[in-house]
């Protein structure tokens, strides 16, 4: 197990690596940086442009340096936890990101499980009751929430939230916990917010989970030893939880990894429309202002939450699934 | 006498490599004034981690596995000894960090008496270990998981029931 850590991390550690560098070079593919973007807006408003001071912060940015220099200090940064600066808002990447990190991973966290507490249930349920009424129902839901645009979906979830519950619409919290320290009572009401991100969010993902999972299942089901099994006498339940779900258990582990970044960028949408506080919105705004540091910090925590959660998914497929070779290979 | 089985140096030579890189990319930071702050932490447990795959490199390269008659013992810094006659469990299972890829390595793990070996298939000989491991195993009736008699299978080797 040591060795497969190991090679794991240092394999996660290389990805991260590369990833940085791809961000980096596809922030930069645009023409010009946040300073151009900003002095073609001052004079398209007739404002006069202060060029000295111009000069100035692009010498501050470090945005007068070769590329590679540039990229250089921003890894080196971000490794050790300076973010960098945003000129869009005018301030360190890490006071505008602040609490948004962490809701971003307690919204996608709570999503994914939602995906896995619907999904698990009625996938078993429809590969066991194969072409029934049940199994058909069930199907059409699924695929209507992977037809729904989320966008849609939030906006009427939105209402009827608002309508029936009495929950503000938007935001995660309520309008007194804003730019307030974490506390019992902003917890509580970022947990009563969460429900309708969370259902709007998940809803597209449990679809292709449920799929999934019936269509593993059910490769199972038919396989020789389950019929064995049943010839032995073994119950249904029993028969069913021992050996054909334990094998049709590993891709739906293995989809986590797959999950998280699919549920990353769904929210983004979902943010801006509920306006959460999420990294998804600081997100678009900085990818439109080319505001390099602070889309570069998000987009690294983005694939670095996809990586961990790749990780995670590996190692509880190590650990729970005995590995099976493919023919050949192994040295 | 047999010849013992070990690990060829051309295969430690890698894990060696990625031992070294590991610890080398997790405290360069600390060499351009990284603090130790809360993600240093982080840095500081996976350099450890590679130390510690460096250190077992080590011993791997000193290790020597003996297979006899009448148990198998791995002969190193820590010197582990089955007897045959007290095999309780035998386990061959498939790593690989790409998924769906076929290049990974195989781990061997013999249970007896308390004592646990777990061998990797960069040793010299390892799928005779695994025969004789098997043969054993079918002698004492001990029952293979799935997972094992498919790896089994995969190397082209009969498993112990058949």
């Amino acid at each position: 197990m040591l060795n497969y850590l190991a090679r794991r991390i240092l394999v996660m550690i290389v990805t991260l690596a590369i990833i940085s560098l791809m961000v980096f070079v596809i922030i930069q593919l645009p023409e010009g940086d946040f300073l151009t973007s900003y002095i073609t807006e001052l004079q398209s408003q007739g404002e006069a442009v202060d060029k000295q001071k111009i000069e100035y912060l692009r010498a501050q940015y470090g945005l007068d340096q070769p590329l590679w220099q540039q990229y250089l200090t921003w890894v080196g940064g971000l490794v050790q936890g300076d973010l960098g600066y945003s000129f869009e808002y005018d301030l360190p990447v890490t006071v505008v990101l602040g609490d948004r990190l962490l809701l971003t991973i307690v919204v996608n966290f709570f999503s994914v499980l939602f995906i896995y507490i619907i999904a698990f249930p009625i996938g078993v349920y429809s590969a066991v009751r194969q072409y029934s009424w049940g199994d058909y129902g069930l199907t059409l839901v699924g695929f209507l929430g992977l037809a729904t645009p989320n966008f849609l979906l939030a906006l009427i979830l939105m209402y009827l939230a608002n309508r029936y519950f009495g929950t503000s619409i938007g935001t995660l919290m309520a309008p007194e916990y804003l730019d307030q320290p974490m506390s019992f009572g902003k917890m509580i009401s970022i947990l009563e917010h969460l429900a309708v991100p969370v259902i709007i969010i998940g809803t597209a993902g449990t679809a292709g989970m449920i799929r999934r999972l019936r269509a593993n299942l059910l490769d199972e089901l038919f396989k020789q030893y389950v019929v064995t099994a049943r010839a032995k006498g073994l119950s249904e339940g029993k028969l069913l939880v021992k050996y054909p779900l334990r094998m049709a258990l590993n891709p739906f582990i293995a989809d986590i990894g797959n999950l998280l970044p699919q549920v990353v960028s769904g929210s983004v949408i979902v943010s801006i429309v509920m306006g959460l506080e999420t990294v998804g919105p600081p997100l678009v705004k900085a990818l439109q202002s080319q505001d390099f540091f602070l889309s570069g910090a998000v987009l690294m925590f983005v694939a670095l939450l996809t990586v961990i959660g790749m990780f995670i998914s590996d190692l509880a497929l190590a650990v729970l699934d005995p590995r099976i070779r493919l023919q050949g290979g192994a040295r | 006498m047999t010849q013992p089985h070990r690990y060829p140096f051309e295969h430690l030579r890698a894990d060696y490599l990625r031992a070294g890189g590991g610890v080398v990319l997790c405290l360069a930071p600390f060499a351009v004034g990284m603090p130790l702050s809360g993600g240093a932490w982080v840095l500081l447990g996976c350099a450890a981690l590679f130390l510690l795959y460096g250190l077992r490199t080590g011993m791997r390269q000193m290790t020597r596995v003996w297979v006899t008659d009448d148990g198998i013992v791995s002969d190193g810094p820590i010197k582990t000894r089955i007897a045959w006659e007290t095999l309780e469990d035998v386990r061959l299972s498939y790593f690989s960090t790409r998924r769906g890829s076929a290049s990974g390595w195989l781990q061997l793990r013999l249970k007896g008496a308390g004592a646990t070996i777990r061998l990797e298939s960069t040793l010299t000989g390892f799928d005779d270990v695994v025969r004789c491991a098997l043969r054993k195993a079918g002698e004492r009736s001990l029952a293979l998981n799935a997972a094992t008699q498919n790896n089994i299978s995969a190397m082209g080797l009969v498993t112990a029931d058949g």
